[in-house]
């Protein structure tokens, strides 16, 4: 019976596994072969190269600025997304205990910029930042500053598609923040609360400690999708000015397809791979310590 | 927290929130006519006026509703595979979400490569199989969940009287978990709706998709944004209605996902 059993779960679960193996597994071996080779596709150059390509990486002095740009990029992101989507959060549910008109609605709104696709949001960036007719220095003019060159100049061109990172997707920290600050359990912080605990004393003391594991698997997400954003760079800097916006994922496209380097741009891609997979092991491991922690209570 | 203070950034934190769009609908609503500059609809009288953006949102819809159909049907045999034959699959659970966060960069090159040899660049099921890359895994991954919850009672009773499994799946489980794997579908649809990178570089003519075919808008001079922002208020109607329609399932799943 169990082995029949087993055999029906293999059944139903046989073209999915099929299908994953051959759409997943087949371009994983691909590129690691791939990386192995100097294979230019414009020039039809295409020979062995051992490791060679990885060397070359490491050892290229401008890999450490597009490391340095990498960890910036996403770390400041993710950062100020957890920041600005806790205090949303703890906002909206104020207004959401409290029954109060239009909170329902807002808290919609709120999650609109994480339908809009990517792309279409690197657009809306690159008007808004354009230098004459863009809306933030339209706003500047109006109050008498001067025009600020939003994408135009090294030193700030990073920090702007930060902004632009941040606004699209601290909805997103928002959204699973609020969901788990609405299921945790009332009866402990209304005891705390008639034992003459301050708002602040509960939120440091039970709440945040409670929604500990949220934060975890919320920033992890975050910042493996931080590190898998391309169409800001694509649409707005292109990696520019210079290579001040050079992140890892589209320093991997533009040697790829650019560059048509294809062989040291596989190389990028799957240290990418790699990064993101320690990051995914991370996520899964703290998913199931919750897991357990939920089956526990 | 005064009730007007709360109020005042509550709307504020809105309005911040949907400043980017309103901009861009302004934007494309500007038109500027020998006779002077104003506010109309010349922008999207000329993105409708084109060929290419009809083909370019037939092709997205195609590509986004072949990908979506296949990996919920997919999806949801292998969720009944995995939660009604006795055994958890937890660990295989797992590695089928790892595959979800596999990042495109490193599958569209050998994508690209291989599609070069066969053929398959620049057609629709070509780019609906390489959205199955995480589609499929997150359908899974949805429906696993939604099926455990259904109480194998209700499986016993069909088997009971004489169905196969096949038939349960099909005849008992899937009527039960309709609005959930709705819910998934619209998802997957969104996700796929919104992709670029692999179509970007995956297509180019004959199913080009409505997000590359907007970097088409953009000439040395700088990007036609009346024109560009026209045509995403547009596209970007689409995934707003279907999450509007599922808001309620959206909520409720999130909350039920998340800590008790």
């Amino acid at each position: 019976m169990l082995k029949s059993s087993r055999l029906g779960a293999y059944a139903f679960l046989a073209p999915s596994l099929l299908c994953l193996a051959l759409i997943i597994g087949y371009p994983l071996v691909s590129a690691v072969s791939a990386s192995l080779y100097r294979w230019n596709l414009m020039s039809g150059l295409h020979r062995w190269h051992g490791i060679g390509n990885y060397i070359s990486i490491l050892t290229d002095p401008a890999t450490g600025q597009v490391a340095v740009v990498t960890v910036i990029y996403t770390v400041l992101s993710v950062v100020l997304e957890l920041a600005l989507g806790f205090g949303l959060a703890l906002l909206i549910r104020q207004g959401l205990a409290r029954k109060l008109m239009g909170f329902p609605l807002m808290r919609a709104i709120l999650c609109l910029p994480v339908v809009i696709a990517p792309l279409i949001w690197a657009f809306y960036f690159r008007s808004i930042y354009s230098p004459q007719f863009g809306f933030f220095n339209i706003v500047l003019g109006w109050l008498g500053l001067s025009a600020v060159p939003w994408v135009n100049s090294p030193a700030l061109a990073l920090y702007s598609l930060v902004i632009a990172d941040v606004w699209q997707w601290t909805p997103f920290m928002f959204a699973v923040i609020l969901a788990g600050l609405l299921t945790l359990p009332g009866d402990v912080t209304e005891a705390a609360r008639v034992d003459g605990a301050s708002f602040r004393q509960i939120l440091w003391r039970i709440e945040l400690p409670l929604l500990q594991p949220v934060l975890l698997v919320a920033v992890l997400l975050r910042l493996i999708d931080a590190l898998k954003n391309i169409d800001l760079f694509i649409v707005i800097t292109q990696g520019g000015p210079g290579t001040s916006t050079e992140i890892l994922n589209f320093y991997a496209f533009s040697t790829s397809f650019q560059d048509f380097q294809v062989g040291r741009g596989a190389a990028l891609a799957l240290i990418v791979f790699v990064i993101i997979m320690v990051l995914v092991m991370l996520l899964l491991a703290s998913m199931r310590r919750f897991s357990r922690a939920e089956s526990k209570a | 927290m005064k009730l007007r203070l709360l109020y005042i950034v509550a709307i504020l934190s809105c309005l911040i929130a949907v400043l980017p769009p309103l901009w861009a609908f302004y934007v494309s609503l500007v038109v500027h006519r020998p006779s002077g500059g104003g506010l109309g609809f010349d922008n999207y009288a000329e993105v409708f006026s084109q060929q290419a953006f009809w083909g370019s949102l037939w092709h997205s819809f195609a590509t986004a509703m072949s990908a979506t159909v296949v990996s919920v049907l997919l999806g949801s045999m292998a969720a009944y595979g995995m939660t009604r034959f006795g055994r958890g699959f937890n660990r295989l659970a797992l590695v089928i979400l790892a595959i979800r966060m596999i990042p495109s960069i490193v599958l569209v090159i050998p994508f690209y490569l291989l599609f070069r040899n066969l053929g398959l660049l620049d057609t629709i099921s070509g780019l609906a199989v390489i959205y199955l890359t995480f589609s499929l895994p997150f359908a899974i991954w949805m429906i696993r969940g939604f099926f455990a919850a259904i109480p194998l009672d209700i499986d016993e009773a069909a088997r009971i009287d004489g169905a196969s499994s096949w038939t349960v799946l099909w005849k008992v489980i899937m009527p039960i978990a309709t609005p959930a794997i709705l819910t998934t579908a619209v998802l997957i649809f969104c996700f796929c709706w919104n992709e670029f990178l692999f179509a970007l570089v995956l297509t180019d003519q004959n199913a080009l998709t409505f997000l590359p075919l907007l970097m088409r808008f953009v000439p040395p001079q700088g990007p036609l944004y009346g024109q560009i922002f026209a045509g995403s208020t547009i596209y970007f109607i689409v995934p707003i209605i279907a999450i509007a329609l599922i808001r309620k399932q959206l909520e409720g799943s999130f909350t039920a996902g998340s800590v008790k």
